[in-house]
């Protein structure tokens, strides 16, 4: 198997980030987690992110200081970065948010689950997924 | 003690009385005279001596006529005559003089003391019956007179003094509004003494009013070209003089300013009520998205709880001893069972929002269909027989009223008896409203927890069955948002039937 995953996650919860660590590898997917808690700070690093190249960033939506949609728009307005898999995690699962989530080009949607086996299970199938798809692509 | 009545009845009587003064020294004269004007005057009055005539005169004064013999011992005719004259009401009391001597000088003193006739000794009966009957009619005809002047003058003062006491301003007038009378009152209220009202015309006094118009919301002037307002009432009276009209006129000015200050009362009552519905609907709100952003918020830290305690279960469960096993638990039974209890809240919120909701025609079927397609498991898992009647179109919310079949029917399964389940869903329309029913044969509720149980987090189960005790509190929530209401009949151990009305959709 080739290199590690590079994964980029924008979560301003730390309680989120040991999850999210716990989920992948419970996925058994071996990567390099790179972790942005606020808006800005992602912000900023998306020229480094257009060398790097991730292999999948997971998004969380509401952060404190800003939308991670915003995030999310500003990767698909750069060439480089426009077709790297996005997983959004929200703890409001609302139509409304899946919907917006959906036109500013996420891949997956994953609602918060409060119980750790379905937030481990559910975390980990996305992103399984979307590296199945990713490969798919690639063939 | 007399009244003022009875003592004019008594007078009355006394005045009626006809009587005769017969005055003879002589005891036989007297009889004989008696005996001929027998059955002429109701009384005869009999007198021997100038003493006897003025005892009867201060008794009483009061005579058709007197006969009076002139040729007496001690006092004579003549001087008893003079006496009778210093009484007020015998002044003019006709005289008649009996004597046996005609002599001038008789005449003269007699004529001079007012004598209406000398009878000559021996006197004709006749005569002396036609002659004194004369002056019995005239008694009769001048007593009957003064009666009805009595009457007359008694019947003006008796309306003078009605007039005068009626309280308020009255005016008695021509057809043409010439005053003719006035109370005190009337003068007061306009400020004029009673003689200088006389002969004005009532239009001068109330200007832009006319005769026959209506008597609401006039202007009145006063004397000193003040204005006020008034109210008159009139009513016609048909007298000989003509037609008379009695005007009450009445100064409104207190009740005016009395319904100004209601007026402004209300006026002010209802800013108030709009300011504190307004406060209070700002409270609400506040209120409101502030239960949101709390249960909203709490649900982070909640699912951490539940999610760190797993974790800790997960990758220290080894090391964990049963007893630490269990704690940690109840630690995630709690938080998950919080976390329920927040969702809940949240949809109940959503459900009573009262923005943000569309009224539509909604056919309740199709709200019931997806009640029971979201039930389709538990219904079949509890076999419950479900019967549906045929449900009218209504104003209201499809989704919203299909979570409210969805809460009742759920209930219903939940809180079965021993009984086979079987819920029956019916409507009845009645004019503008349709009322509908989701009756069950299950547990039943106690009366004194048919109000309670719509409330928030209100259980009455709590430990046998499970649930959040929020599902009423969102039918509830939901029925009075569409405008409706929701209540229970039920009995315990025979079943429950929650009832709730809606506006029909009509035609």
């Amino acid at each position: 198997m080739a290199h590690k995953k590079r994964i980029v996650l924008v979560e301003d919860n730390p309680g989120d980030v040991i999850l999210v660590r716990e989920s992948l590898s419970f996925a058994g997917i071996d990567n390099d987690l790179v972790c942005f808690a606020d808006l800005p700070q992602a912000l900023d690093a998306i020229p480094q992110l257009e060398g790097t190249m991730p292999d999948a960033v997971l998004l969380d939506l509401s952060l404190t200081r800003g939308d991670g949609l915003t995030f999310l728009q500003e990767m698909r307005a750069s060439p480089a970065l426009q077709h790297v898999p996005v997983i959004v995690l929200t703890s409001s699962a609302s139509k409304a948010d899946r919907e917006a989530a959906a036109r500013a080009g996420a891949n997956a949607f994953v609602p918060k689950p409060t119980q750790l086996d379905d937030f481990l299970d559910q975390v980990s199938r996305a992103v399984k997924a979307v590296f199945t798809q990713s490969a798919g692509g690639a063939c | 003690v007399l009244t003022g009545t009875a003592i004019a009845q008594r007078e009355d009587a006394r005045t009626d009385r006809i009587r005769l003064l017969l005055v003879d020294d002589s005891r036989d004269n007297l009889v004989s005279l008696e005996a001929t004007l027998q059955g002429l005057a109701d009384e005869l009055v009999c007198a021997q001596s100038g003493t006897e005539v003025l005892r009867h005169m201060l008794e009483n004064d009061d005579f058709a006529a007197i006969l009076l013999d002139v040729k007496m011992p001690e006092m004579d005719g003549f001087e008893i005559a003079e006496l009778i004259r210093t009484r007020r009401n015998a002044r003019h009391t006709p005289i008649l003089f009996l004597t046996a001597y005609r002599s001038d000088d008789h005449l003269f003193r007699g004529y001079d003391l007012g004598a209406v006739d000398f009878l000559f000794k021996p006197i004709v009966p006749e005569i002396l019956r036609s002659k004194v009957s004369v002056f019995i009619e005239l008694a009769r005809n001048v007593q009957m007179l003064k009666r009805q002047r009595e009457v007359s003058v008694r019947a003006e003062q008796k309306f003078r003094s009605l007039l005068e006491a009626a309280p308020d301003a009255t005016f008695i007038t021509r057809a043409d509004g010439r005053i003719m009378l006035v109370n005190t009152p009337g003068c007061d209220l306009f400020g004029y003494v009673t003689h200088e009202l006389l002969d004005q015309n009532l239009t001068d006094l109330i200007p832009r009013w006319r005769q026959g118009s209506a008597g609401y919301d006039l202007v009145a002037m006063r004397r000193n070209r003040t204005e006020f307002p008034v109210e008159i009432s009139q009513s016609p009276l048909n007298t000989e003089e003509g037609l008379l009209i009695t005007t009450v006129v009445r100064d409104i000015t207190e009740r005016k300013k009395a319904e100004e200050s209601i007026r402004e009362l209300n006026a002010e009552l209802e800013r108030r009520v709009a300011e504190r519905t307004a406060a209070l609907t700002r409270s609400t709100e506040a209120l409101r998205q502030f239960a949101w952003a709390a249960s909203h918020d709490l649900q982070e830290p909640l699912r951490m709880v539940v999610a760190y305690s797993q974790l800790l279960q997960r990758k220290s469960g080894q090391w964990l001893n049963e007893s630490a096993t269990q704690l940690l638990g109840t630690i995630v039974s709690s938080a998950v069972r919080m976390e329920q209890l927040l969702s809940g809240l949240r949809e109940f919120m959503q459900a009573s929002d009262q923005n943000s909701v569309r009224l539509e025609r909604v056919d309740i079927e199709r709200s019931l269909d997806r009640a029971l397609e979201g039930l389709a498991d538990t219904i079949a898992s509890s076999s419950a027989t479900i019967k549906r009647g045929v449900l009218p179109m209504v104003i209201g919310n499809e989704v919203l009223l299909a979570q409210v079949f969805q809460n009742l029917i759920s209930n219903a399964l939940k809180y079965r008896s021993e009984r086979p389940v079987e819920v029956q869903i019916s409507a009845e329309t009645s004019g503008a409203e349709c009322t509908f029913s989701v009756r069950d044969n299950g547990i039943g509720i106690a009366p004194e927890y048919h109000e309670r149980i719509f409330g928030v987090f209100k259980r009455l189960h709590r430990d046998e069955y499970p649930g959040t005790g929020i599902g009423l509190a969102i039918c509830k929530g939901v029925v009075e948002r569409l405008g409706g209401r929701i209540w229970v009949e039920s009995e315990l151990g025979t079943g429950s039937d929650f009832r709730f009305v809606l506006r029909a959709a009509g035609s």
